[in-house]
């Protein structure tokens, strides 16, 4: 139940991220190990929360506090995701 | 170089904030800020590591090995600083359109990649004695990391993008959105319950440190700003000269240093 809340509200970040690191490497060579290095690091932080929720309902504590989190960052990347995006081709392809 | 130096600074009769985004005055004006930078690192440094690791008393708990401070806190003072300062200028070359912007931006990507390093690696050398571990996913060290990966980050894409001013303006996009790691880090201690120890030293309240030990940490501190300014502002000048060394400025300053093509 909680892994399945935090993949929801989890997967739109992942997404938002990505294109976000697809929109920077648009039209380069090797974009595919660039694209790792550059979106990882943003990553990271959702897949710690969204672990972390898990892991707290194994161990019997409130796991609501990480889906929290994850919403927060989920609301964030949701409205600047796309506007970084869309700065991100317009310079590509400028 | 002297004449060209006074009459450009002279020329600015009202003080003009954008005066010295031109890359010939800023040229001039770090030439003679650069030097000062290097003594000031110097004098301070040495002052500093004189105070801290002769004069300083032994910490109560973790004996002589805490001495390492001296260069991790700075470091990682500066890893999250220059991270700021680099997303500022490259913000502000995005809205400018600013070519020393970008520069300067450029200039403090590799500086800062290095004291993100620093610091994880005088933490791991402190994290050995004291925690018994080189290395934990503590939630300070790992985002610590990631901002490395974000400083090798910006480099690499600026480096992977032919076009110049293409590269500068994706780099300096990616530079903005990752600036939303260095407040994780910074309260990363506050908001988690982690290994790593919180902030001694903040602005709010007074340090509960010793008065030497405080002392010695704050000459390192600026001993490495000094440093970092002189690093960025030499960085950024050979960038100027290279990008620019078709201009009529690179030319009269390589012929007044007889060094001319």
């Amino acid at each position: 139940m909680v892994l399945m809340m935090g993949l929801g509200i989890g997967t739109p970040i992942l997404s938002c991220l990505g294109a976000m690191g697809s929109a920077l490497t648009l039209g380069l060579k090797s974009s595919g190990a660039l694209i790792a290095l550059l979106v990882l690091p943003l990553l990271i932080p959702v897949l710690i929360l969204g672990t972390l929720a898990v892991g707290a309902v194994g161990s019997n504590i409130p796991f609501s506090v990480y889906l929290d989190l994850l919403i927060a960052f989920a609301v964030l990347a949701i409205f600047f995701g796309p506007l970084a995006s869309a700065a991100g081709l317009r310079i590509a392809l400028e | 170089m002297e004449t060209l130096t006074s009459s450009n600074i002279s020329s600015v009769k009202k003080w003009n904030w954008f005066a010295f985004a031109a890359p010939h005055r800023f040229y001039a004006l770090t030439q003679k800020i650069i030097p000062l930078c290097w003594v000031l690192t110097a004098l301070f440094g040495i002052a500093g590591l004189i105070i801290g690791l002769l004069y300083a008393p032994t910490d109560a708990t973790q004996g002589d090995s805490y001495r390492i401070i001296y260069i991790h806190v700075p470091s990682a003072w500066m890893s999250m600083l220059l991270y700021v300062a680099m997303a500022f200028w490259a913000a502000i070359g995005l809205a400018f359109n600013a070519r020393l912007a970008y520069r300067l931006s450029l200039a403090i990507a590799p500086t800062g990649a290095l004291m993100t390093f620093i610091a994880l690696w005088t933490g791991a050398l402190w994290g050995k004695p004291t925690w018994g571990t080189w290395w934990v996913w503590d939630a300070r060290l790992t985002t610590e990391l990631i901002l490395l990966f974000l400083y090798i980050g910006y480099i690499s894409l600026y480096q992977a993008i032919d076009d110049e001013r293409k590269a500068a303006k994706a780099a300096s996009l990616l530079a903005i959105i990752g600036v939303v790691n260095v407040p994780i880090i910074y309260f990363s201690v506050k908001w988690w319950n982690t290994l790593h120890q919180g902030a001694t030293i903040t602005l709010s309240k007074a340090p509960s440190m010793e008065q030497s030990m405080l002392l010695a940490l704050l000459l390192m501190t600026v001993a490495f700003w000094a440093y970092a300014f002189a690093v960025v502002f030499t960085r950024t000048n050979q960038l100027s000269l290279i990008e620019e060394q078709h201009t009529d400025w690179v030319a009269a300053l390589t012929s007044s240093h007889g060094r001319q093509k």
